[in-house]
């Protein structure tokens, strides 16, 4: 598999008035060229903040990149400077936002917003960059191309008067305007009323295919994982926890949280009566995180060693990774995977 | 729009109608003639005389319709205490010079303020937002008379007295008094605006921060644009909304005349007749001054909301919807 993104031991800090805030603690990922890769995890566990690493648009003062790599075809984005940032945001790689009623500019026709990434780096077939008046006609067409009705019209609208999935349509237009390799997608449907979510799933998957990139999705929902991802990430207490194929954490999942996740969703029918599992507890504090496995106290296996020490990465197989002292060749807890 | 205005002004004729009425009560309820500060014993039929010249031995409410007929004619009367003067003429010479001097002031608020704010948004909590909330705090709390007393001491004092020593001339460079040259209105317009630049400030302040932390900024961001354009473009644009709303409260009052400053400074506006006609009891000019304040007040704030309309879509749209 070759990587368009590899996120090697990521630790990001912010610093805040009561201390600092380690919000992602040594997280691993690979981004496959032209796939899709769910992250998954509870709230505050560093999913966007891994994510916005990627595209270097933290309030800058408070945040610290304490060590790690972002590769992003070869070139580690922490290293290079921030007008060379700029030529990949919004280029190479396109963000689209959770909330599509606070996502755009309300000040700022819809039209003119997708225009100004267009002005900013796009080109026209003679390589020449783009008018304001070709901006705009592009703009037009990528509205028209995500389905927006009467796309003319509505380029020359507030983001007001739009309703949340027409928006988020229109925003999907904006992060696709200069067909980035890499799309980042931070809980893309989790503003959106139910029966609009899938249309935006369909719209995004639609769009990634058309322009041929690879996409990070962030998601709480499970159904959408498996809706979409060929691979996904499991975070947890600022670290990625377990990390596989769509097969590996669904139906080898061998790390308590996962499964804990996963008993915590609706399943097949024959179980319909049962209630839902939920994990007992809180996750933990980022600010003093635990010196152990950030799971311990949640986790119905936790042995002494899990308090103590963080267990490392063990490969399951060619895709599988998991952060658990139960997979150590040492572990008297002898489980089998995808059995706990 | 139209319908908008239109209703909008048909309020501010009802304000100014509203107004008109309550200061004319209230000023005929003040103990006293217009006449009575001069001479305590003045002769009785010297009193009734001045008083029946001047229409005040009708009943009140007399004169009171007399009043309204004489204003809808377009009709301010004369002033009492300047006695060959009218009130329009008046109002014709001194106003200028206020809102010259206001409008000068709010200048240096407005810009100052707004580029105080963005900086101190911008260095959030380091040596320039401190600055500039010290700036404001200064400007908040110290009443306008004493940062103008303390500039005439900087300036007209110990400035002028080392050019003096040093130079060997009388020549300032910034009078402390008089309104004759660009070189006169620093001082006075200065001590003014220093309140609006404080206020505006904050507010800048503040609505930048807002702005700053708002997703769209995020957005804005994640599409390469450089930082110029992103503060220029989203969020100063997105932070000058509120800010637009107060300046435009301050217009009103700027314009019209500061007693405070233009007394101290001796400027000829308008503050000094609004002052005087009361403690004179000059019915009429105190009238006419606050008719025409009043008027300039609500054209003012109306000229504020369509502004607020054309920079916020959002107010935009939901009037027209109406
Ligand atoms: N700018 C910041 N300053 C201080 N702490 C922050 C900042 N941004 C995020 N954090 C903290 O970092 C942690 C991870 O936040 P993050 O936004 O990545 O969570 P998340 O996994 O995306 O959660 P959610 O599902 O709620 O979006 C949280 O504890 C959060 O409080
Ligand atoms: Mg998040």
């Amino acid at each position: 598999m070759i990587a368009i993104i590899e996120i090697k031991d990521l630790r990001v800090s912010f610093h805040a008035y009561f201390g600092e805030v380690q919000a992602v603690r040594g997280v691993n990922l690979k981004l496959g060229d032209g796939d899709t890769l769910a992250i998954v995890g509870e709230s505050g566990c560093g999913k966007s903040v891994t994510a916005l690493s990627i595209m270097r648009i933290h309030n800058m003062d408070a945040t610290e990149f304490k060590s790690g790599e972002i590769l992003f075809d070869g070139t580690d984005l922490l290293k290079i400077s921030e007008k060379e940032m700029q030529n990949i945001r919004g280029n190479r790689i396109g963000m689209i936002f959770q909330d599509p009623m606070t996502a755009l500019n309300p000040s700022m026709t819809v039209g003119n917003q997708i225009a100004e990434v267009l002005l900013r780096h796009g080109r026209s077939a003679g390589g020449k960059r783009l008018s304001p008046k070709d901006a705009r006609e592009r703009a037009t067409e990528l509205l028209r191309r995500v389905k927006i009705p009467s796309p003319e019209r509505r380029a020359s609208q507030f983001p007001h008067e739009f309703s949340g999935g027409m928006l988020q349509r229109a925003v999907i237009a904006m992060a696709m305007a200069c067909s980035p390799e890499v799309l980042i997608a931070d809980e893309p449907t989790t503003a959106l009323d139910v029966t609009v979510q899938a249309q935006i799933l369909d719209l995004l998957k639609e769009m990634q295919r058309e322009k041929r990139a690879s996409l990070i999705i962030i998601t709480h929902d499970l159904g959408v994982v498996a809706n979409i991802a060929k691979s996904a990430a499991v975070m947890y207490g600022g670290l990625v926890v377990e990390a596989g194929t769509i097969g590996d954490i669904f139906y080898r999942s061998s790390h308590p949280y996962t499964r804990g996740l996963l008993d915590s969703i609706s399943r097949e029918s024959g179980r319909k009566n049962e209630p839902l599992k939920s994990i007992e507890g809180t996750p933990p504090d980022l600010v003093n995180p635990p010196a152990g496995c950030p799971f311990t106290d949640r986790c119905e296996y936790a042995m002494r060693v899990c308090k103590d020490r963080l267990p490392p990465e063990s490969a399951l197989s060619e895709t599988h990774l998991c952060r658990c002292w139960m997979l150590d060749p040492e572990c008297p807890l002898k489980i089998e995977r995808g059995k706990l | 729009m139209k319908k908008y205005i239109l209703q909008r002004l048909g309020i501010a004729v009802v304000t100014i109608f509203a107004v008109i009425t309550l200061t004319f009560f209230l000023m005929h309820m003040i103990p006293g003639t217009p006449f009575t500060r001069e001479n305590t014993n003045m002769d009785a039929d010297v009193l009734a005389a001045l008083k029946s010249n001047y229409g005040l031995d009708k009943p009140l409410w007399e004169q009171y319709i007399i009043y309204i007929a004489n204003i809808l004619r377009g009709n301010f009367g004369t002033s009492i205490t300047y006695s060959n003067r009218s009130v329009a003429d008046i109002i014709k010479t001194a106003f200028p010079v206020s809102a010259d001097l206001g409008l000068r002031a709010l200048f240096i608020g407005v810009s100052l303020g707004i580029a105080l704010g963005i900086g101190a948004a911008l260095h959030h909590n380091k040596g320039w937002d401190r600055f500039s909330s010290v700036i404001a705090v200064i400007g908040i709390s110290v009443p306008s008379f004493i940062i103008g007393t303390l500039l005439q001491a900087a300036f007209g004092l110990w400035l002028s007295s080392w050019v003096k020593n040093v130079f060997h001339t009388s020549f300032q460079l910034f009078p402390i008094s008089r309104w004759e040259s660009f070189r006169y209105t620093i001082l006075p317009s200065l001590a003014l605006g220093i309140g609006s630049v404080a206020i505006i400030t904050r507010l800048m302040r503040s609505s930048m921060l807002d702005v700053i932390g708002q997703d769209y900024i995020k957005t804005a961001k994640s599409k390469g644009i450089s930082n110029a354009a992103i503060l220029w473009k989203h969020e100063a644009r997105n932070a000058l909304i509120p800010v637009v709303t107060v300046v435009g409260r301050m217009v009103g009052s700027i314009c019209t005349g500061s007693f405070v400053i233009e007394s101290l400074f001796a400027v000829p506006g308008l503050g000094k007749y609004y002052v005087n006609s009361v403690t004179a009891r000059d019915y009429t000019l105190t009238m006419g001054l606050t008719i025409f304040y009043s008027m300039f007040v609500v054209a003012s704030t109306l000229a504020v909301d369509i502004l607020y309309c054309v920079i916020d879509p959002r107010v935009r749209y939901t009037e027209v919807g109406k």
